[in-house]
């Protein structure tokens, strides 16, 4: 077991090199220059040129895009990870503050998608064929198409606008129940269209599982029908479940940034947003490999959890 | 149907009647099915695929899926201690249902590949279901029972067998666990649909002697289903032989053997190789094929491949005829049938 992650994260590493070099290729080739946002206009045309080169030699954005590449490589080895363009802080710093938003969010979006996700799953595939399972389906369908950011400006004007029942956008401050009540509907807006994969999955994997030998074995077992859905039915239906959990947990990631801005939430998605926009590339540089670093371990974890899950996988 | 009720009787269906609704369209599947389960002895139901064999077994258990219904006829179970429980009235999952599955009757199905779950040791899958029947043992208690169970089935260190996975059995073993389930609460009738057509013939041999033991140290009664006649021929004590939802012939083995009263029954036997007879026997495989479910013959299911059909069997399904004690067939010709012998 341990053996087979250390080799799965070793294996990562090349994977991390390629990304992260597109990422930086791709802010390379962003139109417009850096400086543009670095110096206000009217100053930015007054300097000479020896003078703009100076400037960005301080910045370390002078030379080839491979070797300012290495360069940051290098330093992101050493665990730096470099200098705010716009503000000269560092990133290391900026990102401990706005981590635990982020994922305070994708946890809860996480925790209600799975938990609504395959308790409606279930409950459809007991009812199959019922009024309440075809509701839900039509729901599960709507709630994949449907866009997040649509979704998310509706329930703003909806709860948050004419009904009032939820604060609009930023963080709760004032305690464990004010923090709950800012963050459910961000978290329900991020968590829907993964919700309603999840319903749909659990749903057929249920249904699957509910007609296998196996089932039919535990009831003529004279188990009752609570223990031969859960234990059996259920027990088996959520392996599949859970990888698709697994595989889905970037989709949050991505997801995020979208919720962020929708909602003001003070996290990584926002403070992403702006650095893109402004090609602060030690930000970009920074949350692109968080990000890339987390769909990679999610599969690892995807594996661990099938082997867990199920005794007929062996990692190796 | 024999009317002596002797307390040997442990099982009564009576005049059976199954359909499913599929797409809105009704098969009906068994269409008057009448036999008696006896304590010691050994049952065997033989017939084509789709005949209804499974569904008969399923139905005792009342594990029919929800697009199928009983229509008519009973199901009758004879307790020990005399009572009698229709079982055919007893709600489908409901807890008297549940009192008798694996404590009073169990079942073992085709396939041990998919009838045990996977992501449970084998052990855990026998102490389930003694801890459903015998509530209060302690988890040494329940382990003890479940390699006990193992071992009387003749698996070979069950200790360490008990602690592994389905996938870490062969099919053989896999079928001995099955059978160390279903025996694990001592029930007094085994339904086995087909327990060996998935094993190769040594491997079935031994599952057919260990239901042998039952059936002498224990006194189960056995229903067997099974579409091979030479597993008739080994195992059964009486033999009912299915066609299209119907028993058609029943009685001893010995006699339906030596008297053959059914067109089909004779077509079966006629249809397995006899050892000795070298390869140029004459094997015939029956006429025709077999009808549409959906597209019935109006009066005798077989009438369309029988060499004896006449203008009675193609409007009206013969009723059980009596041919001697014990011994019934559904044929209006059955004289002539058994007067050209084999
Ligand atoms: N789940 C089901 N849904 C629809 N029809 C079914 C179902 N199960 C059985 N049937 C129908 O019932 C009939 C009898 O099926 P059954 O499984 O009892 O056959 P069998 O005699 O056991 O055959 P085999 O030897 O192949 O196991 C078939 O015609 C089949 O179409
Ligand atoms: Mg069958």
């Amino acid at each position: 077991m341990l053996n087979y992650i250390i080799r799965k994260l070793l294996s990562m590493i090349p994977m991390l090199l390629i990304i992260t070099f597109l990422i930086y290729l791709g802010v390379e080739l962003m139109p417009g220059d850096v400086m543009d946002f670095l110096i206000p206009m009217d100053q930015l045309a007054e300097m000479t040129p020896e003078q703009v080169d100076a400037f960005k030699a301080a910045k370390g954005l002078d030379g080839p895009m491979i070797v300012r590449y290495f360069n940051w490589l290098k330093d992101i080895c050493k665990g730096d990870l470099g200098y705010s363009l716009q503000n000269n802080m560092p990133v290391g710093e900026l990102m401990m503050q706005k981590l635990p938003a982020t994922i305070e969010l994708s946890l809860a979006a996480l925790f209600i998608s799975t938990v609504l996700g395959i308790l409606l799953g279930v409950i459809s595939a007991l009812r199959k064929g019922r009024l309440s399972d075809n509701l839900l389906t039509i729901a599960g369908m709507i709630g994949v198409a449907i866009p997040q950011f649509l979704f998310g400006v509706f329930c703003i004007i909806i709860f948050c606008l004419n009904l009032k029942w939820f604060p609009v956008g930023q963080r709760g401050t004032g305690g464990l129940g004010d923090e709950l009540h800012h963050l459910f509907l961000p978290a329900f807006v991020l968590g829907i269209s993964m919700t309603a994969g999840v319903m749909r999955y659990s749903r057929s994997s249920m249904l699957d599982s509910m007609n296998r030998d196996y089932v039919k074995t535990a009831r003529a077992k004279g188990l009752p029908e609570w223990k031969v859905n859960l234990f059996h039915g259920f027990r088996v239906a959520c392996t599949p479940v859970m990888v698709l959990i697994g595989f889905r947990l970037p989709m949050l990631i991505s997801g995020s940034i979208v919720i962020e801005n929708i909602f003001q939430w003070p996290g990584v998605g926002r403070w992403f947003t702006d650095a893109v926009k402004t090609q602060n590339t030690p930000i970009i540089m920074s949350v692109g490999l968080f990000m890339v670093l987390l769909v990679l371990l999610s599969s690892l974890l995807v594996d661990i959890f099938t082997a867990v899950l199920d005794p007929r996988v062996k990692l190796s | 149907m024999p009317e002596n009720n002797n307390n040997d009787v442990v099982l009564r269906v009576k005049d059976l009647h199954v359909s499913f609704y599929t797409n809105q369209r009704c098969n009906n599947v068994l269409r008057g099915v009448s036999f008696d389960i006896r304590r010691g002895r050994t049952l065997c139901i033989v017939g084509e695929s789709g005949c209804g064999k499974s569904v008969t077994a399923n139905s005792i258990l009342r594990l029919l899926p929800d697009l199928s219904r009983i229509e008519s006829g009973s199901i009758t179970y004879y307790k020990e201690d005399g009572t009698e429980v229709r079982l055919d009235q007893l709600e489908k999952n409901g807890k008297e249902m549940r009192s008798l599955r694996g404590k009073d009757i169990a079942i073992i199905f085709q396939d041990p590949m998919t009838a045990l779950n996977p992501v449970y040791t084998v052990g855990h899958q026998i102490r389930e279901i003694i801890k459903e029947h015998k509530p209060g043992l302690t988890k040494q208690q329940l382990k003890q029972e479940s390699i006990q169970d193992l071992a009387e089935m003749g698996i070979p260190a069950a200790e360490i067998r008990d602690g592994e996975y389905p996938h870490q059995f062969s099919g053989g073993m896999r079928q001995r666990a099955m059978i160390a389930m279903g025996m694990s609460c001592e029930p007094k009738i085994l339904l086995a649909d087909e327990p060996t057509t998935a094993l190769d013939v040594t491997i079935s041999a031994q599952i057919f002697d260990l239901m042998n033991g039952l059936k002498r140290d224990h006194g189960t009664a056995i229903m067997m289903i099974t579409h091979n006649m030479g597993v008739v021929a080994e195992m059964a004590d009486e033999v009912a032989v299915m066609y299209m939802g119907n028993i058609v012939e029943y009685g001893k083995v010995e006699d339906v053997f030596a008297n053959p009263t059914h067109p089909y029954t004779k077509a079966l036997l006629r249809s397995i190789p006899v050892l000795g007879k070298g390869r140029n026997q004459q094997l015939e495989p029956i006429r025709g094929v077999t009808p549409d479910p959906f597209n019935r013959p109006k009066g005798c299911q077989f009438c369309p491949r029988c060499d004896y059909a006449g203008e009675r069997c193609e409007t009206e399904m013969p009723s059980e005829e009596w041919v001697k004690e014990g011994h019934y067939t559904r044929c209006f010709h059955f004289r002539e049938v058994m007067k050209d012998g084999k």
